[in-house]
């Protein structure tokens, strides 16, 4: 999908000319297939058409086949990214693909059941038939890696979301609402900044009590007033900005001009935030499940992996460490993206 | 100044006020029965009666508004109620918690000042490209990996592999190495990250060529003039780096059995001991309020070109990139 098809017909291309400017070369060979794949994106793409015509007659098949895989990827929000040029950023992307495959089919990586051991086999290190060795029961750790992920990346997509929600909302109402609404919210908002995020977590956790949903909700809350600060901020930029005074003049109403106008131009920093998020939130639900906060035990969580390998350290290191390097991978992918996507619509300010 | 003062330690008191209300809506507010879980969840043999005199006696019992207005007034005598689950006042378990913890940030913090810092001033140095951006690479890596599985490693590696530290306790400084790595990983990434996009600001500027031109060294124009300008902006998240520390510590003690703040968390909240946690919550904030005032009242003499008005201090000092800091922070978990 294109985020700038979604911009609302009185928009300025500014966000379309910082990119163009942060363009590292203008003859760079991805921009005539921006210029063919987004049309909206004609008016800053300037340079990079008069590119394409220089390189319209030497066509090869290496940039058609370029394209074509350009075409591929546009679906996962990198359209505009080269991705042939940034293989940490394609890798990130491939590997949270099957992070979620994982996370909704997890019969397709691993069929057996990540409950079931064969005592015969306990303890046994990495090999064909186990690719992550086997825990203390017998039980394949790389099925249990896999039935795990569900468990984690779903509390961390709830926790995005409900701070994705709120934190909007409140950043919303907090750059609209005028003066003296702005400063109680943001002041409520420094507040929550004032108490440790995991802290914050925590306390919810204490007094909701355990298990993956009240932990997700935990980690959630806790970062409401980062979303909901970018948010306000964001904001009271678009307020401010040419086409909301003019759709305001052709006598749109307020709310209208706010939801059609001001919160999808407003929402590019957010959304790259939200990415960045994901990855803290992934960190943050599997160190409470590593604490013991998380689903009761045969419950096979990411932290809870790690923390059930902690007894085994001197002799079957792969019970912690794979483990271990498949949260660090997801938590690296998420802010790989998050990074790119920052990089494209982020607030250069 | 003495204006600027005041109105710096008013708005410090308010925000603990305010993180005070947070605090016991978030834990007193929300749906959840400590008294049940402190008599071992839904177990039979509690009479009903035996439940409402344990509440009673905790003055869980009253109505929200009576309870908040009663253990406001205890906190501002000193008194941050007793813990559910031992009985004893929670100034006294905080007191003996404090210690250990401050030892292993401190050694926490020295050693991600010095390993991040030292990253972010070598990559933007050196003139090998390569070499910079492997350096640059390894902040991100920091943020993403989890602590508890790092200190798991370190365990694994010097304990085990190589027998150099003790993998469990608090005994000599020994027993400190490990657990201020670990400590350190998140710490010294946000460090470095702060502290990188400080520097790659602060080079562009023209005083930089200034130096360069007037015939001073690498290490004049690095040390002396980028890296002591670029480092005040960077002072800012102080705060933020303390209270990433604390949080940190609940994951180190834990996986290196020490006692301290961060394992008095773990296990209040394990056991649901509400008044302890809303205790260490309430230090949590007094930390964070302390390092920015702190740090607010010396920016200024530090930095000349800064006004001293409370206009300029109305909020928390707002970090350059809130989108990539804040959310660093949670990175020590």
């Amino acid at each position: 999908m294109t985020w700038t098809q979604t911009r609302p017909p009185g928009a300025p291309v500014a966000a379309d000319a910082t990119a163009a400017a942060a363009d590292p070369s203008p003859a760079d060979p991805r921009v005539p297939g921006l210029a063919a794949s987004d049309p909206t994106a004609s008016g800053a793409a300037v340079p990079g058409q008069s590119a394409s015509d220089r390189t319209e007659s030497t066509q090869t098949a290496a940039t058609r086949a370029r394209r074509a895989l350009r075409a591929l990827v546009v679906p996962l929000g990198a359209a505009s990214l080269a991705p042939l040029r940034r293989p940490g950023l394609v890798l990130a992307v491939l590997w949270l693909v099957v992070l979620a495959v994982a996370a909704f089919a997890p019969a397709v990586l691993a069929p057996g059941d990540p409950l079931d051991g064969v005592p015969a086999e306990k303890l046994t290190g990495p090999s064909g038939a186990h690719w992550f060795g086997t825990d203390q029961l017998g039980r394949d750790l790389f099925t249990r890696v896999v039935h795990g992920t569900g468990l984690t990346l779903r509390g961390a997509v709830v926790a995005v979301a409900l701070a994705l929600v709120l934190g909007s909302l409140l950043g919303l109402v907090a750059g609209t609402a005028g003066r003296v609404v702005d400063d109680v919210l943001m002041r409520g908002v420094d507040v929550l900044l004032a108490i440790p995020s995991l802290l914050l977590s925590l306390s919810v956790v204490a007094a909701l009590g355990f298990g993956t949903v009240n932990v997700a909700i935990a980690v959630g809350l806790a970062s409401v007033a980062s979303i909901a600060r970018v948010m306000r901020s964001e904001v009271l930029r678009v307020r401010g900005s040419a086409y909301v005074e003019a759709a305001y003049s052709y006598g749109a109403r307020p709310a209208g001009v706010l939801l059609r106008h001001v919160l999808p131009n407003a929402s590019g920093p957010v959304v790259a935030l939200a990415a960045l998020e994901l990855g803290g939130a992934v960190l943050a639900i599997s160190a409470l499940s590593f604490l013991g906060f998380g689903e009761p035990p045969p419950a096979p969580e990411w932290g809870a992996l790690v923390a059930g390998g902690r007894d085994y350290l001197r002799t079957a290191w792969w019970l912690t460490t794979l483990p271990g390097l498949t949260i660090a991978l997801s938590v690296l992918s998420a802010n790989t993206l998050s990074r790119a996507l920052d990089a494209r619509f982020g607030a250069h300010r | 100044m003495t204006r600027y003062l005041a109105v710096r330690v008013a708005q410090a008191l308010g925000v603990l006020w305010a993180a005070y209300t947070v605090s016991f809506l978030v834990l007193f507010a929300l749906p959840g029965d400590p008294v049940s879980a402190l008599v071992g969840g839904d177990s039979s043999d509690v009479t009903p009666e035996q439940l409402d005199a344990v509440r009673a006696e905790y003055g869980f019992d009253r109505p929200l508004p009576a309870q908040y207005v009663h253990r406001l007034g205890q906190v501002l005598t000193g008194d941050l109620g007793r813990s559910v689950a031992t009985g004893r006042p929670v100034t006294e378990l905080l007191g003996e918690a404090v210690g250990p913890t401050v030892q292993i940030a401190a050694a926490g913090l020295l050693v991600a000042l010095v390993v991040g810092g030292g990253l972010a001033v070598g990559a933007h140095a050196t003139r090998h490209r390569v070499l910079a951006g492997l350096l640059l690479a390894l902040p991100p890596l920091g943020v993403a990996v989890p602590s508890f599985w790092f200190g798991l490693a370190l365990v694994q590696l010097f304990s085990f592999t190589f027998p150099l530290f003790p993998a469990v306790g608090q005994k000599g400084p020994a027993s400190l190495v490990l657990p201020a790595l670990t400590l350190a990983l998140p710490t010294g990434a946000v460090v470095a990250q702060v502290l990188s996009a400080s520097l790659r600001r602060t080079l562009r500027e023209p005083f930089v060529d200034t130096a360069w031109a007037k015939g001073a060294g690498p290490t004049r124009v690095h040390l002396g003039h980028v890296l002591r300008n670029a480092a005040l902006p960077a002072l800012t998240m102080t705060g933020l780096v303390v209270g990433g520390l604390l949080s940190g510590a609940v994951v180190t003690e834990t996986v290196f059995s020490r006692a301290g703040l961060g394992r008095l968390t773990a296990t209040s909240v394990g056991a649901q001991d509400l008044p302890v946690v809303q205790g260490i919550v309430l230090l949590a904030a007094v930390v964070f309020v302390a390092v920015n005032l702190v740090v607010d009242l010396v920016h200024p003499v530090l930095d000349p070109r800064l006004p001293t008005t409370a206009r300029r201090a109305a909020r928390v000092p707002a970090p350059d990139r809130p989108a990539e800091l804040l959310s660093a922070a949670p990175a020590g978990a």
